[in-house]
């Protein structure tokens, strides 16, 4: 089987979700399969600037397809563009442009899906709201499965997606309540599916000591892995850990690169961004992990800890990191301060607690997100649809210059608006 | 408060969360939250802050001023570009070379144009008017700035004045607390005068009278008291007379008592309502309320009469220990302020 994995970033030290996930899912579909990354040439998702050379390339054994971005990223204008989409009454036209303008725009790559499209068994899609997964998917059609990715962002209600969701062969979702918002708004539930999300390389061994002597903590503290941003929820976690702090014994341990100004405090400790041989002897040595995000499709950093068998302390706004703790029944949540501090303090205090929550975590990483299990769905879905001769609909055409410049559609914003929020609870025995 | 009670292997994750939550509503009901305290501040200043003082909606008054000096702002239309204005400006054509033809014709008409009209004048007082415009444009940009480091101001001013009328709420409600903390302490000094005085009248009786106390019921415990009073070394009197003697005093002097345990309140104030009656200037009540309930004797007799003494009111909501009077001195009353 040839599988072309389709990305808007490839490298192997490019850190961001959704790039890391497609790497980790190609590297290990490369066991099974003959995998190669088609990508564009940029490196800074914000510019998509061309940084990698085009052509071919190898990362970790792999071949890795590049072609160039014709046009960089202008903040402004994208920024218009955004305003105009998610918050006003616009047309279809708009919405392209948004998309345009948001990039990476690389005509090269997508025409050389056009031309080579029979070369490849399965188009393995990353990220439904960049230029290559909705131009790509419209010239593979039925070859095409996509990985979402999806959170709860105005830019899932724009309506040039909807048709994406309905004609692709197969959606490899992260999440149970990424699904649900999905075949909320597109109506694509005979789309076939599966709720996959992604494994994680967490060591066997991890040194806590190391790690305590190395960065002279020796007190009990919470961690927090990611980039330090106020879209992370950083701002409410600093805020909220400070009030916390006045009563509470725990220190905070911040990694990650910081994007907003960290607070000077005394029990705040930003040690930026670390190897991950610390990454994970810091999680093993904490006492619990904090995820303040307010949108997480996943959330990879929540699913190492608990492989470490570390309880989470998650936002409970962000519906997948909710739903995810719930299923697991591995840690709680909070979606104001009083239950930050009642849940903080009930964990801080409570060992056993932890420690049951530390292995329901442990035992849901290893029933549902160790590579073989993820692998094997992805294989299974692969398989079936190969053995399978239903055709999936043609995409729908945009419609004439006339319909595509009538502003007529509802901000996006106000789309996912209507959309209910939650958790999807699903009986444990089913997770 | 409830407690958090999780058994290990049934852990779940809701019924944790659930138990949080009814922690968290029983804790606001002692207290105010932030979010309550901000909710005060920016809406009721009068429940809380002197209506004739303070006006309400504050907070509102200044982010709508804010608002609209902005929106002005914004609103100004940009003054058009200056127009260079000179003598030989009404000669000239933009036309090229026939527009230089056009020019040199004019200037050779140009004293047969001033027989009909002179334009010095007119080009002078155009002149005049492109001095003041670009004046005024000066003055009006400086205008603008004064303006925009006002609203800067303005906003800084709005955030203080916010901060502060969140600070005012929250310490009027702390003062209020505090007030009620007061009264209830004073009550507690006034109950506990009262007490001391009754006691020194109850000392001042027995010495008068010389008899001590003794109930007769009590047969179980009188040996204790026998050996307990026997430092005292009275006078005169056998032990038996005196005890005979006693339990007949307490039982005049005792006559709205009540000491039946199916009296004894269970709980706080209704005792302390009986305890009130019994400081009310009678002796012996004081020495029940004391934590010797078995001295007085009668309990058919004693029930009969409940008298409160309005005084006596405060202290008797304030300090809810049933068990006995010493205690009633040391309870701590059940304030928001103490939680």
């Amino acid at each position: 089987m040839r599988l072309a994995v389709v990305v808007q970033r490839y490298g192997a030290k490019l850190n961001g979700g959704a790039e890391l996930h497609a790497r980790f899912a190609s590297e290990h579909l490369a066991h099974h399969a003959d995998v190669e990354v088609l990508t564009t040439c940029a490196k800074n998702y914000i510019t998509w600037r061309n940084e990698f050379k085009p052509g071919l390339d190898k990362v970790n054994g792999l071949s890795v397809r590049r072609f160039p971005v014709s046009q960089e990223r202008d903040p402004d204008e994208f920024g218009k563009r955004s305003e105009r989409v998610f918050h006003k009454t616009h047309s279809l036209a708009d919405e392209l442009r948004w998309l345009d303008c948001e990039g990476p725009t690389s005509p090269d790559l997508i025409r050389y899906i056009r031309q080579h499209k029979t070369s490849y068994d399965y188009f393995i899609f990353f990220s439904y709201r960049y230029y290559h997964a909705y131009y790509g998917i419209r010239e593979v059609g039925n070859r095409s499965v996509l990985v979402p990715t999806a959170e709860r962002d105005p830019a899932l209600g724009l309506s040039i997606f909807g048709p994406t969701f309905r004609s692709v062969r197969a959606i490899m979702y992260n999440s149970f309540e990424e699904r649900a918002l999905i075949q909320r708004i597109a109506s694509n539930r005979n789309v076939p599916n599966v709720v996959v999300g992604i494994g994680s390389e967490v060591p066997s061994r991890v040194n806590t000591r190391r790690f305590r002597q190395r960065r002279n903590l020796f007190r009990r503290f919470v961690i927090y892995v990611g980039r330090i941003d106020e879209n992370k929820g950083c701002t409410e976690l600093f805020a909220y850990f400070q009030r916390y702090s006045k009563t509470g014994q725990l220190d905070l341990v911040l990694i990650g690169n910081p994007v907003m100004a960290v607070p000077s405090h005394p029990r705040i400790h930003h040690l930026g961004f670390v190897s991950d041989e610390e990454k994970f002897d810091a999680m093993a040595a904490a006492d619990l992990l904090i995820m303040p995000s307010y949108f997480e499709s996943l959330s990879m950093v929540t699913l190492e800890a608990w492989a470490l068998g570390l309880p989470t302390l998650a936002n409970g706004h962000c519906d997948v990191l909710r739903g995810q703790t719930i299923r697991a029944n591995a840690g709680l949540y909070y979606t104001n301060y009083q239950e930050f501090f009642e849940s903080l303090r009930l964990l801080e205090t409570n060992r056993p607690l932890r420690q049951n929550f530390g292995a329901n975590g442990q035992s849901y990483y290893r029933r549902h997100y160790t590579w073989p299990v993820i692998e094997k769905k992805y294989l299974n879905m692969l398989h079936q649809l190969s053995g399978s001769d239903k055709q999936v609909p043609v995409i729908e055409s945009l419609p004439g210059w006339f319909a595509r410049n009538r502003r007529t559609l509802q901000p996006a914003h106000h789309i996912i608006e209507q959309i209910p929020k939650g958790p999807v609870l699903i009986t444990r025995k089913n997770v | 408060m409830s407690e958090f009670n999780i058994e290990s292997e049934s852990i779940d994750v809701e019924r944790v969360m659930s138990q949080i939550r009814e922690r968290i509503r029983q804790k606001r009901n002692e207290d105010y939250t932030e979010e309550q305290i901000r909710e005060l501040a920016d809406v009721k200043l009068e429940q809380f802050l002197d209506p004739k003082t303070v006006r309400s909606g504050m907070v509102q008054y200044y982010q709508k001023r804010l608002k609209e000096k902005e929106a002005a702002l914004r609103d100004t239309p940009q003054a058009p570009p200056s127009f260079e204005f000179d003598p030989d400006i009404i000669y000239r054509s933009s036309r090229g070379v026939t527009g230089k033809t056009v020019r040199l014709i004019r200037r050779i008409l140009n004293p047969f144009l001033k027989l009909f009209f002179n334009p010095a004048p007119i080009v002078h007082a155009l002149t005049v008017q492109q001095q003041i415009n670009e004046r005024q444009a000066k003055v009006i940009s400086q205008m603008v700035r004064t303006q925009v480091e006002f609203i800067e101001i303005a906003a800084l001013n709005y955030e203080v004045m916010n901060n502060l009328v969140v600070e005012m709420t929250r310490l009027s409600i702390e003062m209020k607390n505090h007030r009620m903390r007061v009264e209830s302490v004073a009550g507690r000094l006034d109950f506990d005068e009262r007490r001391a005085r009754s006691l020194e009248k109850v000392v001042q009786h027995r010495e008068a009278t010389g008899t001590p106390s003794k109930s007769n019921s009590d047969t179980a415990s009188e040996g204790r008291k026998r050996r307990r009073r026997r430092p005292r070394r009275r006078p005169s009197g056998s032990t038996d007379q005196q005890e005979g003697s006693s339990s007949t005093a307490a039982a005049q002097t005792v006559p709205t008592t009540s000491n039946s345990p199916k009296d004894t309140p269970p709980d706080g104030p209704s005792l302390t309502t009986q305890s009130q009656s019994s400081v009310s200037g009678q002796p012996s009540d004081v020495v029940e309320s004391t934590g010797e309930p078995n001295r007085s004797t009668d309990p058919g007799k004693s029930s009969s009469s409940p008298v409160t003494s309005p005084s006596m009111a405060t202290p008797s909501t304030e300090n809810a220990n049933p068990d006995s009077g010493s205690n009633v001195a040391s309870s701590d009353g059940v304030e928001p302020s103490d939680r």
